[in-house]
Order: structure tokens, then C-alpha cells, then sequence
């Protein structure tokens, strides 16, 4: 029996085709925009030259320093890394901490999830005047956090207190944030709602099926995703050195302005091993915690 | 606030409701006495999920009216409400238990909604010793004590299900409501839960109304069964007067509903 009424599908191949093409074109067309050309990657005779003799020691990276001459006092170049790494840490590990604290209080007012979904009464009169508007409002306030990089704030931040860890701290804290209050509350808003409604049944608040149903079974992904944060926090960490703050950044911009490429290249090393090494506990914890 | 150890009786006058333009159920009147055991019996969309809702005030009549012990739902404050709802356990058709937590943060959640937000933090991150003992004793009434601190989701469907009515008792209900508690466990399993629910209600004096597909399975286990069809009562019996006659009742389609159905 052939079933009465429209049988055309209501995204029909082809508009999925033509919108598959504008997203080409869009591609292409950001190509020719820019004015590219494969050329501009054959480098010229100086350039090849410090590109051959960069990527020369890639696999020789400095064990000592190569400066024809070091100040009396300097550590060896493996100390001098490593306490650039220890910097770099600290601040990530500062900026992620309180990114965390700002990213679980302002996920929070970023969820609805705390504020909605009661079957019955309708909204009450704070769910429809005072909830939306502090949601709204804190949209806003992370999208504006979000929307600026950390290198920006940075540049900012200096502007007004110098050279100061905390200018770096809060440089990263003010982006990476808002971002974990975007991703916490829609992490929290997705999570499985039948838990949550079990709990009303048994007369639980809003605020108590956020936190108590929604809140744990959000918990392992919000927790893998911090972690991945933390990464991320390692690199705009050593990045900030560029600007003169101790992390690793600092020694491979030293490093490379001197044409000592060994010692750039010893200082990504030990950045990398770091992340790396990072990446594998964090694997570890997530076991635990996800299986 | 209704009194703890007193049955709550439930009453339904006139009730409709919809959901869109399709009548969930349709001026539906029954009366519920405190501590009776009920079981609602019927095809799946006949209406059985929403009126437990409505017994509950997880669900508002479009017309009519719900008294549950007295009070009239539509009157009541949302604080009030919420009362009426703690003061009522449900076990729900499927997993409505946080699978990522232990079973005792589980069972302990059931006292939500007769706790402030910081008392409730206490006995979910750091529950008392009498609170602990008590979710202990109830895990051991339901038959899965030495699940206690084992994670939700390592336990089988049928124990997770006791534990939902562990959670459903913790609450000190002075009613239990059922969705289709045994939809997804082999028939054996189902007798004996359904069996569980009924004894247990029976011991601590709860009015008990469960809906259930399987009208043998309901007509042995409760002495009054409701039938309900296309959001309407059709039958509202003693259990050893439902026969052949009420089962082609509910069951037996009718030629426009097979073409629906077949369609």
C-alpha cells in the first residue's frame, strides 16, 4: 500500500549538493582571495639557506649552550630549559585553575537546563524575568571573553601591569573561561534528561537536578575536556614567552634571534615531551573516570 | 504538606489531556482509595504513562481536575507541589538512575525534595552514618544490599531497577507509582519484581498504582486492574472479574485501527 501525501525528503539531495558546492567554492574562492600561489613556498636563496640550517638540527638539538659567549653565572642550557618548562607549567597550571573556577560558576548561569523543563505550573515568574536575563547576560560576558585571544589579552594586560605572572595568568584564564563555561553548560543542557526528571518526580528543585543529575552524568566528558584544556594552556603558556614572560617561549625566541637553532630545537623538544608525558596521564585518569 | 505513614488516596474528575491535537486521555474519572493496590492495564498509547504522571503533578490536565489526598494539584504553589511529588516514589519504564554514580548516591537522591540545597550536597558528597544505614537497610529489604557502593551502571537491568525502587523508598512515600516497572525484564524477573513492589507496599501500608502490558501478570498480583484505551477507562474491575470479554476490549483492533497501524 503506497502511503498518501508528500513523499519528497524534506532536505532533498539536491540542495544537500548545492550546499556542498557553495562550501567549496567558499574554499576556493578564500584561495584566490589571498592571492596564493605554490611560488610563494619556494623560499628565497637567504631564506633556504636558515631554513636548511634550522631544520638541519632537527635531529641534533643543543646539549650545552652555543653562545660564543655566555654571561658568568648562566646555567647550563639543559637547567635553563627546564626551569622555562617549570614556568611554563606553574602558569598553565595557574590559568587552568582559575579558568575552571570561572568556567564552572559562569557554566552554571550559562545553562538552562537549572531554570527550564518543569512540566507543570508553566514558568514561574523568576524563570521568566530574572533566569533569562542573567543567562543572556552571561552569554554575552563569555562570548566577549571568548572572542578575544589570549595573546590579545595579553598584549593588554601588559599594557597595564608590566611584565607581572599575573598578567600572563589571567591573560589565558580570561578566554580559556569563558570557553569552559560555553562547553560546561552545553555539556550539562545535552546530558540525559531521564535521570533528571526522575529526580523532579521525587520533588527535587531545579538546582538540585543541575547539580545531582546532570552535573555527574556531564562529569566525564566536562572532565576529559578540561584536560584537553590544560594542553592547550601549556602551549598559549610557552607562547606568552614571546612577550618576555620566563616560559619556554622566551628561551626559543633568545635561541632563535641568536641563530643558535640546536638550543630552539632542545627547548621544543622539552616542550613537547611534556605535553606528551601530560597527554598520557591524563589518558590514565580518563580511564578511570570514563569507563 | 501531606503527613508522613498516612496513604495517599488519589482522585481524578473529568480529566483530559492533550498533547497537540491528539487526547492523551479523555474525561477520565477515577477514584483511588489510600493504601489500595491498582494496576492499570492497556495497550501502549492508551493513556497509561500520562495519568501516572497526572498522579504525581508531573503532568497538568487540560480540563478537570487531580486530588491527591485532599489537595487539588492545580492549586498549589510550586514549593507545595513539590511536596506533594516528594511525598510520592516512582519507579520509571526506563533508566531514570545516574549510571556514573554509586548505587548509595543514587538511593540517596530520592531525598531531594525534602531538603535544602546544602543538606542534600551533605548526603549525596558525605552522607551521615543514619542516613547511610538507612539507604543499607532498604537496598537489603529489595534484595541488593552488597551493591551498596558498587557504580550504577555495573549493575544488571533488573538490579537497577530495585535500585529505582530503593530511591522510590527512601523517600518515605506514602504512595508508589509504577511505569511499566518490568517492560524490559525477562518474565520471570518481572513476577518477581512485580511481586516485590506489591509486597512492599503492602508491608508499609502504600497506596500502589502500576501500569503493566501483561494483564495475566497484573490480574494474579492486584486485586482491581483498570483498563484504559485511547485515553479512556474502559473497564475498572475486581481482578477475578476481568475475562475474555474485557481482554477483546482492550486488544482486539478494529478494522480502522489495523489500517492506521498498517500503514
Amino acid at each position: 500500500m503506497v502511503p498518501e501525501g508528500d513523499l519528497s525528503r524534506p532536505f532533498p539531495i539536491r540542495t544537500r549538493g548545492a550546499v556542498l558546492l557553495a562550501l567549496l567554492g567558499a574554499g576556493v574562492w578564500a584561495f584566490l582571495h589571498l592571492d596564493m600561489s605554490f611560488g610563494q613556498l619556494v623560499p628565497n636563496e637567504g631564506g633556504l639557506d636558515i631554513a636548511k640550517k634550522f631544520f638541519g638540527r632537527a635531529f641534533s638539538p643543543a646539549f650545552a649552550s652555543e653562545a660564543s659567549s655566555v654571561p658568568p653565572g648562566t646555567p647550563p642550557l639543559l637547567i635553563l630549559s627546564l626551569q622555562a618548562l617549570k614556568t611554563t607549567v606553574i602558569y598553565a597550571a595557574a590559568a587552568m585553575s582559575l579558568s575552571l573556577l570561572l568556567g564552572l560558576v559562569l557554566g552554571f548561569f550559562a545553562s538552562t537546563a537549572w531554570w527550564t523543563g518543569d512540566p507543570v505550573g508553566g514558568r514561574t515568574w523568576f524563570a521568566r524575568t530574572i533566569a533569562p536575563a542573567v543567562y543572556g547576560a552571561t552569554r554575552l560576558l563569555t562570548g566577549f571573553m571568548r572572542s578575544i585571544h589570549e595573546v590579545l589579552w595579553a598584549l593588554l594586560l601588559l599594557a597595564a601591569f608590566g611584565i607581572t605572572p599575573l598578567a600572563a595568568v589571567i591573560a589565558i584564564a580570561i578566554p580559556y573561561g569563558g570557553t569552559l563555561a560555553k562547553i560546561f553548560s552545553e555539556m550539562i543542557d545535552e546530558a540525559d534528561r531521564r535521570p533528571a526528571d526522575a529526580l523532579r518526580a521525587a520533588g527535587a528543585s531545579g538546582v538540585q537536578i543541575y547539580f545531582f543529575g546532570l552535573v555527574p552524568r556531564a562529569l566525564p566528558d566536562m572532565l576529559a575536556y578540561a584536560f584537553y584544556r590544560f594542553e592547550c594552556a601549556l602551549r598559549s603558556s610557552a607562547v606568552l614567552g614571546f612577550f618576555g614572560f620566563a616560559t619556554v617561549g622566551r628561551e626559543v625566541e633568545q635561541s632563535f634571534n641568536s641563530n643558535n637553532y640546536g638550543e630552539v630545537w632542545t627547548h621544543l623538544y622539552v616542550l613537547m615531551a611534556v605535553i606528551i608525558l601530560f597527554d598520557a596521564w591524563s589518558g590514565q585518569l580518563r580511564k578511570r573516570f570514563v569507563a | 504538606m501531606i503527613m508522613q505513614g498516612k496513604a495517599s488516596g488519589f482522585r481524578l474528575e473529568g480529566v483530559t489531556v492533550r498533547f497537540g491535537t491528539t487526547a492523551a486521555l479523555q474525561d477520565v474519572d477515577l477514584t483511588i482509595e489510600a493504601g489500595e493496590a491498582v494496576a492499570l492495564v492497556g495497550p501502549s498509547g492508551a493513556g497509561k504513562s500520562t495519568l501516572l504522571r497526572l498522579l504525581n503533578g508531573m503532568v497538568r490536565p487540560d480540563e478537570g481536575v487531580v486530588h491527591v489526598n485532599g489537595d487539588t494539584l492545580g492549586n498549589l504553589s510550586r514549593r507545595a507541589l513539590r511536596d506533594v511529588r516528594a511525598a510520592i516514589g516512582f519507579v520509571h519504564q526506563d533508566l531514570s538512575l545516574v549510571p556514573n554514580l554509586r548505587v548509595v548516591q543514587n538511593v540517596m537522591a530520592g531525598r531531594l525534595g525534602q531538603q535544602g540545597l546544602f543538606a542534600s550536597a551533605r548526603s549525596m558528597l558525605l552522607p551521615s552514618k543514619t542516613a547511610t544505614a538507612r539507604a543499607y537497610e532498604i537496598l537489603e529489604r529489595v534484595g541488593i544490599a552488597e551493591k551498596l557502593y558498587e557504580r550504577t551502571d555495573t549493575l544488571s537491568g533488573g538490579q537497577q531497577q530495585r535500585v529505582a525502587l530503593a530511591r522510590a523508598l527512601f523517600q518515605r512515600p506514602v504512595a508508589l507509582l509504577a511505569d511499566e516497572p518490568v517492560s524490559s525484564v525477562d518474565p520471570a524477573r518481572a513476577r518477581d519484581t512485580v511481586e516485590l513492589l506489591t509486597r512492599v507496599s503492602r508491608e508499609e501500608g502504600l497506596t500502589l498504582v502500576m501500569s503493566i502490558h501483561n494483564l495475566e501478570l497484573a490480574r494474579s498480583c492486584f486485586p482491581r486492574l483498570v483498563g484504559l484505551r485511547g485515553g479512556r477507562v474502559v473497564f475498572d474491575a475486581r481482578a477475578d472479574g476481568v475475562g475474555d470479554d474485557e481482554f477483546h476490549a482492550l486488544y482486539d483492533l478494529d478494522e480502522a485501527e489495523m489500517l492506521a497501524d498498517g500503514a
